[in-house]
């Protein structure tokens, strides 16, 4: 299983507790932006942009863990070596 | 590091103005929370109503001094060069006291009932929480807005050159002043003047505070641990996306019950269950660039302040906020006590920890005073951070009180019931201010003394360890230990959930039976606020132990 | 170096991002215009008047006096101080009127009654009695005979001209609006049972002030019957709201105050001038508006015939005296 398809299922299953957890049960369709059909576009759509966030995040928390292991192993191979910084001249030792 | 632009200075005279209007909050904060006790204290005088609008408007005023002073200070330095146009800077500073002082004078006007009516719109005071300013003050910010963009704009230099933490400062003050303008006029239905009111309120703090939050969180990373500007580049901009993403829509937790149609209840809940997202991402994101190479704390007190910032956006903002953002939780929590719960640890803990970090960065350096004692940062620290947490709880349990007996049993407030059964909470109230209070004068004097006072030294106590210890409280902190606490916080974050939800269960809501609520209650928020104290110093105690020389250098 | 590996695809990913977020942006401004377009059917300020008064003109009112300073209405606000939205059609219109004008007491029966004897009040409120009035608005019924006559929390603002009704016309557009189901319907039946609850599940209820503390003027003043006459007429003052309009010294508040008002020269709206001596006050008090003093609208003071006795109004007047 590839870890896109995992990242995948896991915002999935998030997206369907947060959709059980933000499901209001009492709706009384009151007006046509409420109507049957329109509830249906609402879960849809929602569903997918839901699913999205979570797997951007997914995606983007282990980049920041990846991130930091290629640091150390660089810090480790290269100890002198300095990574020049964009926003630093000089100062801070 | 040593002060490189001689306009950076500019920023010290706002950190100044930033603790006076701290105390000042804290003042009228202590009389809100004794009028909570003692409703006739200061009637006719102060009522509540006006003590509690300073307090709010002042809170929101000394962060934002502070994020002034904060972007003043990492201008130049994110730059290369001086800040454009100083004089502009003087002009804000001293429209930025007199904004100050007339909407501390025009808030009193509330109780004559006098808003300054004038072609529509309300001039002196308007009574919406949170923009409770006149026209007149709204307008003076705009136009403070308008110079901070424009003097940090001109300061930065040319696009292409900017990375991630120039554009989250650029768009976060540009948005600062373009969000502020949906507050700047009278609307006469209460749904859409709520739907606006939100917009300013909601889109400043989760869109635009947090976007300015990230991006100042990034620079000092990058400044205290030498973290690699690539990564936290990365970190900004996902972390703002992220907020975007969830908290775009999220914003629709506000629109429950104002009048506004039901299909919000659906999208506002859904959205803002992800709206701590981003939130565990920038504490995974401090986690990880504190621990890159082990270089031990130059500065405390100003990273105390940064991970309480983050900390507490965690548990203040992420999963208090999430316990209640449900419209399941929302129709017992809306309008109750659980709200200022989430209120104080999200907006103090978040915004008002990170300026003061940022203070405590930038003083120290300012006066040139490189080996100050850091042990009353660190006390005022634990003061405040505990004082709000106490705070918290106060309101968290007597909220859960207020959701049963105001809600469930549908029962009155003063010469009723709802106000006598919260006596045993409101006490804390005041009681925790205090704390913060005390907190808040230790962190003045220091801040107002570092450098100053005949060569306050840091003790002579590290260095006595050969290595950090291996094992004990204060071993190295591994990523899998924080995550088992942070994993932590948030089960105690669904027993909370779980406790607002169960309100819906038929035996409570028509047996009038609360035991499953309050002792979901009784274990969640002590639970939350005890892992999150421990966690804070564990991590703390952590740091506190690296000692020289061990990889980095 | 986003990604270390030079695997992840950075910039589409970012692409991708803004673009959802645009997609987001669509969805949201989208919901905004279905909920405020006409056929939500949402109530507006401008449909909603109480008397001659506006809801747009109380709402100004709610906010130069920053109500939501303690209070919440549509559960925003400073959670200090009951919730607003619903508060009309709990209480009703003469009650709500009733309380702001001396909001430091709770008004008590009498005050309620007095106010249903305005055409207006009584006209908006749908009903005769005070009876049919409790049985409309329960609320109304609960405070009279919990705490009526007590003290509140609530500062006295003094509300000046047309504000308490401009009021009123605001909460009753609050009142009308469709919040969604908040705040929950209360499902708990039985107050005794819910204050026993309340109370942490005592078997007797301990209802504060169960018996009606000053229900009407007769009670209160046969209470005191026997005592000093101007005392009596204090307490029926106080009971029936009186000193809500009427300031104990020479202030002007909704009508003139009674300080140094017996033997004086009063000056009538239609130019005449008149003593204010007993028999003239009596009249004021049980038949208002046949006498208008000058700089005063007429029909704001409801005739109190109805509920006051002629010995009650006496023994008001006896208490005017004594302000001298």
């Amino acid at each position: 299983m590839t870890q896109r398809v995992r990242d995948l299922i896991l915002a999935v299953l998030a997206t369907i507790v947060a959709s059980t957890l933000s499901f209001p049960y009492w709706r009384d369709f009151s007006y046509w932006a409420e109507s049957h059909s329109m509830w249906w576009i609402y879960f849809a759509v929602g569903f997918v942009l839901a699913v999205y966030v979570f797997y951007v995040f997914l995606d983007c928390v282990r980049i920041l863990f990846l991130h930091d292991e290629f640091e150390k192993k660089k810090a480790a191979s290269k100890s002198k070596y300095r990574i020049p910084l964009d926003i630093e001249e000089g100062g801070e030792k | 590091m040593k002060i490189e632009y001689q306009t950076q200075r500019l920023s010290m005279r706002f950190f100044m103005l930033m603790l006076f209007l701290f105390v000042l909050q804290i003042i009228f904060g202590m009389i809100v929370g004794l009028q909570q006790v003692d409703p006739n204290l200061l009637v006719g005088k102060l009522n509540f109503n006006v003590a509690r609008t300073e307090h709010i408007n002042l809170g929101l005023l000394w962060i934002l001094t502070g994020f002034i002073g904060t972007i003043l200070f990492v201008g130049p330095a994110l730059s290369r060069r001086e800040l454009a146009h100083p004089w502009l800077i003087h002009v804000l500073f001293y429209a930025l006291i007199a904004a100050v002082l007339w909407n501390v004078y025009a808030q009193g006007l509330a109780m004559k009932g006098v808003a300054g009516w004038w072609g529509g719109q309300a001039w002196f005071q308007e009574g919406l929480e949170y923009i409770e300013g006149g026209r007149i003050f709204d307008i003076v910010a705009l136009i403070g807005f308008g110079i901070l963009g424009f003097v940090l704009l001109r300061t930065f230099p040319s696009m292409k050159e900017w990375n991630e933490i120039h554009w989250g400062l650029a768009i976060g003050v540009v948005a600062l002043a373009v969000v502020w303008l949906f507050g700047l006029f009278y609307v006469s239905r209460l749904d859409l003047q709520e739907y606006f009111r939100w917009f300013v309120v909601h889109y400043w703090v989760e869109g635009v505070w947090e976007v300015i939050h990230i991006s100042l969180i990034g620079f000092l990373l990058v400044k205290m641990f030498d973290a690699d500007v690539k990564s936290v580049g990365y970190a900004v901009f996902w972390g703002v996306i992220l907020v975007w993403l969830s908290g775009l829509i999220g914003n629709a937790h506000h629109y429950f019950w104002i009048g506004t149609p039901e299909f919000w209840q659906f999208w506002g809940s859904l959205f803002s269950a992800f709206e701590p997202l981003p939130l565990i991402f920038c504490f995974w994101h401090i986690y990880l660039d504190a621990h890159q190479n082990n270089k031990p704390l130059k500065n405390a007190p100003a990273f105390y302040f940064m991970v309480g910032s983050v900390v507490l956006e965690q548990v203040g903002a992420g999963i208090l906020g999430f316990t209640m953002t449900f419209a399941l939780t929302n129709v017992w929590s809306h309008g109750t006590w659980i709200t200022p719960a989430h209120g104080h640890l999200a907006l103090f803990g978040t915004f008002g920890m990170l300026v003061i970090g940022a203070a405590y960065y930038a003083v120290p350096l300012l006066r040139g005073a490189t080996d100050f004692d850091q042990r009353l940062g660190k006390l005022a620290f634990w003061l405040l951070f505990l004082g709000i947490s106490g705070m918290a709880l106060a309101f968290a349990w007597g909220g859960t009180v207020q959701m049963y007996v105001y809600r469930t049993l549908g029962l009155e407030w003063f010469g009723g019931d709802v106000f006598p059964a919260l006596d045993a909470y409101k006490i804390f109230v005041p009681l925790f201010g205090f704390v913060t209070a005390i907190g808040c004068g230790v962190l003045v004097y220091d801040l107002v003394t570092i450098g100053r006072i005949g060569g306050r030294k840091q003790p002579e106590i590290v260095n006595r360890r050969k290595a950090q210890p291996t094992r004990g409280w204060s071993r190295p902190f591994s990523g899998f230990e924080a995550g088992i606490w942070l994993v932590l916080m948030w089960i105690f974050g669904f027993v909370i959930t779980f406790g607002i939800l169960s309100f819906n269960l038929s035996q409570v809501r028509i047996e009038g039976n609360p035991t499953v609520p309050y002792t979901m209650a009784a274990i969640g928020y002590p639970g939350l606020l005890l892992v999150t104290a421990l966690f804070v110093w564990r991590f703390l105690a952590s740091l506190e132990s690296r000692i020289e020389n061990t990889e980095s250098k | 170096m986003s990604c270390p590996d030079g695997s992840c695809f950075e910039p589409q990913k970012r692409i991708r991002a803004l673009i959802m977020l645009g997609l987001m942006m669509l969805v949201f401004i989208m919901l905004s215009a279905f909920s405020f377009v006409s056929q939500h059917k949402q109530v507006t300020p401008d449909q909603v008047s109480f008397d001659k008064h506006q809801a747009t003109d109380g709402k100004r009112v709610f906010q130069a006096y920053n109500c939501m300073g303690c209070h919440t209405v549509v559960g925003n606000g400073a959670y200090f101080a009951p919730d607003l939205t619903k508060e009309y059609a709990n209480a009703g219109p003469a009650w709500i009127t009733a309380f702001l004008g001396a909001a430091a007491t709770w008004p008590t029966e009498g005050a309620v009654k007095s106010m249903l004897l305005m055409p207006h009040i009584a006209a908006d409120s749908g009903v005769k009695t005070i009876e049919e009035y409790y049985a409309k608005y329960p609320g109304a019924k609960e405070r009279v005979e919990r705490r009526g006559g007590k003290p509140t929390y609530m500062p006295n603002l003094l509300f000046n001209g047309d504000e308490i009704p401009q009021l009123v016309a605001f909460m009753k557009y609050t009142s009308a609006m469709d919040t969604e189901g908040w705040p929950p319907e209360v499902k708990v039946k039985d107050l005794d049972k819910r204050i026993a609850l309340a109370q942490g599940g005592h078997s007797a209820p301990l209802r504060s002030g169960s018996k009606p503390a000053a229900a009407d003027a007769s009670t209160a003043g046969a209470a005191t019957a026997g005592g000093d006459i101007a005392e009596r007429g204090k307490t029926i003052s106080a009971s029936l709201g009186c000193v809500a309009c009427h300031a104990p010294g020479t202030t002007k508040l909704v009508g003139p105050g009674w300080g140094k008002l017996h033997g004086a020269q009063v000056k009538l709206a239609d130019g005449s001038t008149v003593t204010a001596d007993d028999a003239y006050l009596i009249e004021s008090i049980l038949k208002p508006n046949e006498k208008i003093v000058e700089g005063f609208p007429p029909s704001v003071m409801p005739p109190y015939e109805a509920i006051v006795s002629p010995d009650d109004a006496k023994a008001i007047v006896e208490y005017i005296k004594t302000l001298n």
